[in-house]
């Protein structure tokens, strides 16, 4: 089963962040397992910086600033493989955004964490997300204390992390924020002048360490107890049902079926909730390479912008990324709720796709300084649409598609000849295609 | 009841009870002439059709301090230094005042254009920003986070074209005004040269031309199709909305925004509700300053009473009659002040609306300040959702038990129009007033031209 264009195109812009038609065109011919393999292989993927790249010493925004423009330059730059989809998935998953945790320093430190353990165990992986300064902020179980316990973490940590939705009930949820009870951050304290510091700190005095009834079992749980019991105990079968829906929605498309499901929840769980092995599972999944799968999810704005940014050669300095961005409805390291972005119509808006039609509109003369438009007018308005949609390696786009793409070109050639290449340039970048995944 | 809701599920255009047609089938046809945007705009709702614009105080606004018992030694008790005083407070009668920075909103309320529901909120709060607003937004009964809205909900329920439902700022469409089945438009601040808007030059006709065409394709993935369609869709509502952009608007942060739905009710395209967003009101820290008329919180009322009045001012005064404004935020604040000269999360809250339909006055039992819960916070008497009930039933004409899911007791809030303006002034200065300040928004009054 050699992987054709499309397919390796679809991998591609499934598992990595795209790649450009050369990229594609080195999958093709591969098997599945060796295509998917190679991608997953993160074993020589580029360090990652130290925090002195980004504390600017200035305000907080600005090293968010530069957090965002760094990640975009590495999605674009970085060899293809799994680890900035799935840190992008897993910050969605594990929501937390500067706008409450006010401290970008604790959102690199998130991030890192994510990349460093993200392709392994769940359960550390939510372990060490759990007790981060950045979730302790943004669901607020810093201040969730014996006398006044705070319920927000203990509820989304099942509703959004682990089980879901409808999985655990009231008592739960009390029974849970008690359990979390003095998982704190140092907080404000003499010896510091009072100001504030965000590391964690376990309290005990502050813990609850009365028997709690939770999911049913009786007894002082604490904490990392709960972890336990959310991924491997009476729990295991909803964690990883959860999560294997979620992981197959975000890479294949929205509407599995149960059975699909819990065929790879199996898999997840007998794997010991390792992650790597549920998005290998995934993406080696028959649903996965079924033709009804390509393009059925949308891009997401950065996936979008990383796409045609990398085709054109361009970087984040050559664009205001972190405002186009923000105009699509994406700001990295400030997703918009607890529950992270939603997929495919979640994306659509006018205003995002007047903000998408700035970006292209700026991008066909950048693409021209770079010499990627040149040459068009010597070829057929058929050659020109074959240049175009290769150039954005739509390799199946519709005959109708084309058909229009044509007549653009041709009216164009007719009356301004020397715009030839940037109208249908510039339409092919809002091509409906290039904007699924 | 309320449908099983599927947030993915891409809409097919035959779906819809209406939508613009003319944007969608003009295929090889020439790029959309007058004929084919009469098509569009004729799906608006006409006559006396409602509007409700939701302003959305972001961060958990102080009600007590933003209207409040303020000479009662409970409350000064209670608020401490924090307390509003009397002196440069708007009285608004038994012992209750609007804040000194809301003047504009305390001289409405005495002309009885506005409502106070008092003890608002979400019996099940915990007090988080997010869940909690995104509970206010979903509005179902076990306060599940759905994603679908209130408004949203009824939106599908009702004859929409796309710019029924408008989400102002560029920020997303926001959860409440989310449905399953309606485009809702979402309008940036800064709208210059929104793409479709410039019909001048034929490049950019031969453009938009594609791109309706590839929106138009019916043939592909469904999530292509999808995507083609709000594509095409985004051209067509640049132009029908750029007169509403022709004329600067003001500066500032909510001001503009609320100026920006004025006119863009005025242009009459079919809007039922809109969204505007003032954010700021998580006040933990410098609520107030010197002295408690200013801080951070007077400049945020003061920003509000000023954005609402010059919202009235700026709508054409056919419209103006048939608007009912809602002004809410996720919870209240804590009774007692903390150690930052701020106010932590807390419950109860007012919502207000003003508008020409509703019945001025107070509604709801205010929370006792004699008695307050467990914690100290004040105890919600109404349930958010009787005021959104209220809302649907008698503002906008919907089935509030369909949208909610299930059957509020309602609160008798609103009735036909009253009074003669949505201006303060007199109708002559009004008038002056408008054309010196106003003038293209008043000009802005009638069908736009394509």
């Amino acid at each position: 089963m050699a992987l054709t264009r499309p397919e390796a195109a679809h991998l591609l812009r499934r598992a990595a962040m795209g790649g450009t038609t050369q990229t594609i065109d080195s999958f093709v011919g591969m098997t599945r397992v060796n295509a998917v393999d190679r991608l997953l292989d993160t074993s020589s993927t580029p360090g990652l910086p130290g925090w002195g790249r980004f504390d600017s010493g200035n305000q907080d925004w600005q090293a968010q600033e530069k957090m965002i423009e760094w990640w975009v330059d590495r999605m674009i730059t970085a060899p293809p493989t799994i680890e900035e989809k799935l840190t992008l998935f897993l910050h969605g998953h594990f929501a937390t955004g500067r706008e409450k945790v006010e401290d970008a320093k604790l959102m690199w430190d998130q991030h890192l964490v994510l990349r460093n353990f993200g392709e392994g165990s769940f359960r550390v992986l939510l372990e060490k997300i759990s007790l981060g300064s950045a979730m302790l902020i943004y669901l607020d179980n810093e201040s969730n204390v014996r006398d006044a316990p705070q319920e927000n973490f203990a509820r989304e940590l099942m509703e959004l992390h682990t089980v879901g939705n409808g999985r655990f009930t009231e008592g739960d949820v009390v029974a849970m924020s008690r359990a979390w009870t003095g998982h704190n951050t140092i907080g404000r304290t003499r010896e510091n002048n009072w100001q504030y510091d965000p590391r964690y700190q376990y309290k005990g005095d502050q813990h609850d360490h009365g028997t709690k009834i939770l999911f049913g079992i009786r007894k002082n749980w604490n904490a990392l107890d709960t972890l336990d019991e959310l991924c491997f105990g009476v729990k295991a079968t909803a964690t990883s049902d959860y999560l294997a829906r979620k992981v197959f929605q975000f890479f294949v498309h929205t509407n599995p079926s149960q059975a699909v499901v819990d065929g790879l929840a199996a898999g997840f769980r007998s794997s010991g909730l390792n992650i790597k092995s549920l998005v290998r599972a995934v993406l080696l999944h028959d649903e996965f390479w079924d033709v009804d799968s390509r393009y059925a999810l949308v891009k997401s704005p950065v996936e979008y912008m990383v796409d045609i940014m990398r085709r054109c050669g361009m970087r984040s300095a050559d664009d205001s990324v972190r405002w186009r961005m923000e105009g699509m409805g994406m700001t990295l390291f400030d997703p918009p709720t607890v529950a992270g972005w939603g997929q495919n119509g979640f994306w659509l808006s006018t205003a995002s796709a007047w903000t998408k039609s700035r970006f292209t509109n700026n991008l066909k003369w950048s693409a021209d300084e770079r010499g990627i438009l040149q040459n068009l007018d010597s070829l057929t308005p058929d050659q020109v649409v074959t240049v175009i949609t290769t150039f954005f390696s739509i390799f199946d786009a519709s005959d109708r598609t084309k058909q229009f793409m044509r007549e653009l070109i041709v009216t164009t050639r007719e009356e301004r000849p020397w715009a030839m290449a940037y109208e249908p340039f510039a339409v092919g970048m809002f091509m409906p295609e290039v904007q699924c995944a | 009841m309320i449908e099983e809701i599927d947030p993915e599920r891409p809409m097919s255009l035959m779906e819809r009870r209406r939508f613009i047609q003319g944007a969608l089938v003009a295929g090889g046809a020439a790029v959309a002439g007058p004929t084919v945007f009469a098509e569009a705009v004729g799906a608006a709702p006409t006559g006396d059709d409602t509007i409700l614009v939701t302003v959305t105080l972001a961060g958990g606004n102080d009600g007590l301090n933003t209207f409040g018992p303020f000479g009662n030694g409970i409350y000064r008790d209670l608020r401490g230094s924090m307390a509003i005083n009397v002196s440069g407070a708007h009285s608004a009668g038994d012992g209750q005042y609007f804040h000194p920075n809301l003047s504009r909103l305390a001289t409405r309320y005495r002309r009885g254009d506005v409502a106070v529901v008092r003890g608002v909120g979400d019996p099940l709060l915990d007090r988080s920003h997010f869940s909690n607003l995104a509970r206010w937004q979903t509005g179902l009964p076990d306060g599940r986070i759905a994603g679908t809205g209130w408004l949203g909900r009824w939106l599908d329920a009702s004859p929409t074209n796309q710019f029924t439902g408008v989400a102002i700022g560029g920020q997303g469409v926001p959860l409440h005004l989310r449905g399953t089945q309606t485009d809702v438009t979402d309008l940036p601040r800064r709208g210059g040269g929104l793409y479709g808007a410039d019909r001048s030059e034929q490049r950019d006709q031969r453009m938009y031309r594609a791109i309706r065409q590839m929106g138009a394709e019916s043939s592909r993935a469904p999530w292509i199709n999808r995507v083609g369609q709000v594509n095409a869709l985004s051209i067509d509502a640049a132009q029908a909305v750029s007169a509403a952009y022709r004329a600067d608007l003001p500066e500032g942060r909510l001001l503009p925004d609320m100026v920006l739905a004025a006119r863009l009710i005025n242009l009459n395209l079919g809007t039922r509700v809109l969204n505007v967003w003032q954010n700021g009101y998580d006040t933990h820290d410098n609520q107030i300053g010197a002295n408690s008329g200013v801080g951070d919180h007077a400049d945020l009322l003061g920003e509000l009473d000023v954005a609402l009045d010059r919202f009235f001012v700026t709508l054409s005064p056919a419209l103006a009659a048939r608007v009912v404004v809602m002004v809410y935020s996720e919870f209240g604040r804590r009774v007692e002040p903390n150690g930052s000269s701020g106010t932590d999360h807390g419950t109860a809250n007012h919502v207000f609306f003003l508008g020409r339909r509703v019945k001025g006055g107070l509604y709801g039992d205010p929370p006792p300040l004699r008695s307050l819960d467990d914690r100290g916070d004040l105890r919600v008497s109404t349930d958010f959702r009787q005021v959104y009930a209220s809302v649907i039933d008698d503002v906008l004409s919907g089935s509030s038990s369909e949208v909610l899911g299930r059957s509020y007791q309602t609160l008798d809030m609103f009735g036909p129009a009253t009074g003669v303006t949505g201006d303060l002034s007199s109708r002559a200065q009004r008038i002056r007033d408008r054309r010196e300040r106003n003038a293209d928004d008043y000009l802005l009054n009638h069908t736009p031209r394509f």
